[in-house]
């Protein structure tokens, strides 16, 4: 028993002496970059795979959902170990100036000026829109909703997935969208609650285009890029509603005191690159490049066909806390 | 880190600072600390952030009174406990009669079937929920084959399903305890009660049952806790029906900061539920204890036929459909896809992607793993010595504390940890220490639990015989506690392994990237509709836990008995 005991303890001490080494690492210098992404990660080892090998740099990746990054990132910010936060949308930026920094690529003179951010924290590599994706063995194609509004009639009682607003940049962005269509006023409520009342809110935004596509739920209200892959695969097709929906750049921020400056800025021109934009359409449908002159996906139908809404991002950043609110109080009304 | 290099030293030789001190009380002291550094001081923190922002609003009791005043959010609190208790119940009324069955009888497969519960432990995290909903969904692969044949299967959504799952995926821990138990009493027991003319399901219920109780309540107390700490579970089954832990995840991972206090109030209510769990069940298992020593343990009985067909039938279809979603995995991980979507025809594509990235999160899985396994099995031996054999304050605080651990739930502890420490001297996060460490303080009650139920059996004679002889108490733990605990000790480790293994809340927001696990990669692929990746990652991750099991047992020749 002794000699075992021995060497357990041995291993034992052997391991904290490993982890002290770990405790002892250089400070990270130039020559590496750590990306905090909670987009698909195919996508994002795809391209921080690429941009590594084309410029030398060692790129580390921690991947989760936008709102678990972020709380990393602000429980962080005495010593910050990211460098960039690939997520959110255009205004996950300026909702948080206290996280990150500004950045305006010398590329963005190439870009589509309305994906641009205002505020200047944003690196708009891809735009994405908020569509209704139904099951197709569930739901023929002529009896799918048509608009937002649809979403609202009974017939579809408990049988649209979303995801909760405040869980889910995404799911926020629709429901922004319904507001500012509808007039932001009570009688623009009085739609969503109806609407929230014939949905299941779930937590998780990237369950909802699986579970419809999975054929779990006949009806969804989803991103663009997750619809199309079931599109693709024909299980789902998509609604494009007609009642308008928003054309969103999605985010891509450097956070303050990043370890690695000038390897941050270089990502964000790299990103934005026409080599970069290009393999984005043609290895990621769904997903639409913001650089001018760059084609979308085939099967997506081109920006110009969308009703696209005029998202008034100022609105959606300064009433945030407003709007999540008053959407608690449906969900705890409607969803018990 | 200097406490921890210490540990080492007094159980080798009663010599150094335990020749000042004693054996015993620097022990005791070492442990003390590492619980305050990695438990206490973390969990306090987020307390202390929750308190002092609702100061601001006026009460501290803000959020308690808006959760006890809103039906949405104490509802999650009676729904935990409904699907917790029902769970429990379930799982002891499967789990007993399934352990006595493999231990008593001489049913067809006994081999395989403990093997096999220590598979059904193994189920990869967060794929094996989703998994019931490709088997049981509303499109799901059997509920289809079901409903071809007439047979509409209920729907896996909900609480009902939720306790299925449940129950089959956490009876192992009341099999697995009860099992021990029944290994523990002598022959003579059972004898006793036949000869004076008890039947046998009377002598199970008069003179075997109260000798199992500390291990049944155990057991039952594991399942408890699991069921109410558990994600995954109801995050995908749960629909309308919201169980707490899925309404504190909501909160701590909001993608707009959240509420913060609110989130905290949530996992004071859910640490208060669980130590009340762990209290209770350390008075039963007090009052219920007997000291005996299975000089000759419960013989394996023959049956007759009908009875040997009916105990084996029972035994296979718990452990069928406790596998299936295993099954399910496996079979996935072979199957090719179109885009996201899984199609009928076979192929090696999903282990061909994920085999340039498999190998640092492989590495960094084997290695925390192990490291945390080995720590717990040393800390947890000696915690569970100074709880039975020393008793007093300190050591009665010293197991409501470290039971406490077992109440944590991962994120809260995650997010402590994070919090305490990011600053230096001690910043650690993104480093593999922090995550050991996690999982050494996440799992500790494992080793602590199995080694107490097996010390409250064993009379301390011997010990005592040790130290009359001249030996001093190190000496005698190591020489004559430790030989006697070994099957607890080796079935403590067993499931501190498997489940440290697959630990997925803590580490998702412990981990860094270069310290990502294999749990993570799943964790990704499959909320990224990844179904096919992901079953490969979790098939890697099932051969991980199981095969190094069963070489450890093979190698120490004690196949049969050890695994459980």
């Amino acid at each position: 028993m002794k000699p075992i005991f021995k060497s357990i303890i041995t291993a034992a001490m052997a391991s904290f002496a490993l982890g002290a080494a770990a405790l002892a690492q250089a400070p990270a210098t130039e020559g590496k970059l750590v990306v905090y992404a909670s987009h698909p990660s195919e996508m994002v080892d795809h391209f921080t795979k690429m941009f590594g090998d084309k410029y030398g740099i060692r790129v580390t990746t921690v991947k989760a959902g936008t709102g678990e990054l972020l709380n990393r990132i602000r429980a962080e910010r005495n010593r910050p170990s990211a460098d960039i936060m690939w997520g959110g949308f255009s205004d996950t930026g300026a909702s948080a100036p206290d996280l990150f920094d500004k950045y305006s690529s010398p590329e963005l003179a190439n870009v589509e000026p309305k994906m641009l951010d205002a505020s200047g924290y944003n690196t708009p590599f891809a735009a994405s829109t908020m569509v209704i994706i139904y099951n197709k063995s569930q739901v023929k194609p002529e009896q799918a909703p048509k608009t937002w509004a649809d979403l609202a009639k009974p017939e579809w009682k408990g049988k649209i997935v979303h995801a909760d607003p405040s869980k889910s940049s995404s799911a926020l962005a629709a429901l922004n969208t319904w507001l500012l269509i509808y007039g932001r006023d009570e009688k623009a409520w009085t739609l969503v609650e109806d609407m929230t009342k014939n949905m299941n809110i779930i937590l998780k935004s990237s369950l909802v285009f699986q579970q419809v596509g999975r054929g779990e739920y006949p009806i969804g209200v989803t991103y663009e890029e997750g619809a199309i892959n079931y599109v693709l695969a024909g299980t789902a097709g998509i609604v494009y509603p007609a009642d308008g929906t928003l054309l969103e750049p999605e985010g891509m921020f450097i956070v303050k005191g990043a370890p690695n400056p000038k390897a941050s800025k270089l990502f964000a021109d790299f990103l934005l690159s026409a080599e970069a934009q290009k393999e984005l359409t043609a290895k990621f449908p769904g997903r639409r490049p913001t650089r001018m002159g760059v084609q979308t996906h085939p099967e997506m139908k081109a920006a110009s066909d969308l009703k696209v809404i005029d998202y008034d991002s100022k609105w959606a950043a300064s009433s945030r806390a407003e709007v999540l609110d008053r959407m608690q109080k449906i969900i705890v009304k409607t969803q018990q | 880190m200097s406490a921890i290099t210490v540990t080492a030293g007094p159980p080798r030789r009663g010599s150094g600072i335990s020749r000042y001190f004693g054996f015993w009380p620097v022990v005791t002291a070492i442990v003390l600390v590492l619980i305050v550094g990695l438990l206490l001081v973390p969990v306090g923190n987020i307390v202390g952030v929750s308190l002092s922002a609702g100061a601001k609003t006026g009460s501290i009791f803000e959020n308690y009174v808006n959760f006890f005043s809103e039906r949405f959010y104490y509802q999650t609190l009676l729904n935990s406990f409904w699907v917790s208790i029902w769970a429990m119940i379930f799982a002891v009324c499967l789990g007993v009669p399934a352990a006595y069955f493999v231990n008593r009888y001489d049913i067809w497969g006994r081999g395989f079937v403990r093997a096999a519960v220590v598979l059904t432990f193994v189920s990869p995290p967060f794929i094996g929920s989703y998994s019931w909903v490709v088997l049981f969904g509303r499109s799901g692969v059997l509920t289809q084959l079901f409903n071809a044949i007439g047979v509409p299967l209920p729907s896996i959504y909900g609480a009902p399903g939720i306790i299925f799952v449940f129950t089959l995926q956490f009876f192992p821990f009341v099999f697995l305890l009860v099992s021990s138990g029944l290994k523990s009493i002598d022959q003579s027991v059972e004898d006793a009660a036949r000869n004076l003319g008890s039947g046998e399901f009377r002598t199970f219920r008069t003179a075997i049952a109260p000798l199992l109780v500390p291990s049944i309540t155990t057991g039952a107390l594991l399942v408890f806790v699991a069921s109410f700490t558990d994600l995954g579970t109801p995050i995908i089954l749960g629909e309308r029906f919201r169980v707490l832990p899925v309404l504190i995840y909501g909160e701590f991972v909001n993608e707009f900061g959240g509420r913060p206090v609110l989130a905290s109030a949530l996992s004071v209510l859910l640490l208060l539920v669980t130590t009340g769990a762990l209290l209770l069940q350390r008075w039963l298992s007090a009052r219920f204890s007997y000291a005996t020593a299975a000089i000759r343990p419960l013989q394996v009985q023959e049956q007759p036929l009908g009875k040997r067909i009916a105990a084996t039938a029972f035994v296979f279809l718990l452990i069928g459909f406790a596998l299936l979603p295993l099954v399910n995995i496996v079979v996935s991980s072979f199957l090719k896809s179109n885009g996201p979507v899984l199609v009928a025809s076979f192929t090696l594509d999903n282990y061909a992607r994920i085999m340039d990235r498999i190998t640092l999160p492989l590495w960094n899985t084997l290695f925390y793993t192990t490291v945390a396994t080995l720590l717990c099995a040393v800390v947890g031996t000696a915690v569970a010595y100074i709880i039975v054999r020393r008793p007093g304050p300190v050591s009665s605080v010293l197991d409501t504390v470290v039971m406490f651990s077992y109440a944590v739930p991962g994120i809260v502890l995650g997010v402590g940890l994070v919090v305490t420490y990011h600053e230096p001297p001690f910043a650690l996060t993104g480093t593999a220490t922090i995550l050991i460490l996690a999982y050494f303080i996440r799992r500790l009650p494992f080793s602590v639990r199995s080694s107490v139920s097996m010390l409250q059996q064993v009379s301390r004679d011997t010990e005592d015989a040790s130290i009359n002889l001249g030996a001093g108490p190190g000496r005698t733990f190591v020489k004559i506690t430790v030989p006697l605990l070994a099957t607890a000790i080796l079935s403590g480790a067993l499931l501190t392994w498997s489940n440290t293994i697959r630990e997925l809340s803590a580490t998702l927001i412990l981990q860094s990237g270069t310290t990502a696990t294999v749990a993570i990669e799943i964790f990704n692929e499959v909320v990224n509709g990844n179904f096919g990746v992901a079953s490969a990652l979790g098939t890697v991750l099932i051969l991980l836990t199981f095969l190094p099991l069963v070489v450890l047992f093979t190698l120490l020749g004690k196949k049969d008995e050890a695994l459980v």
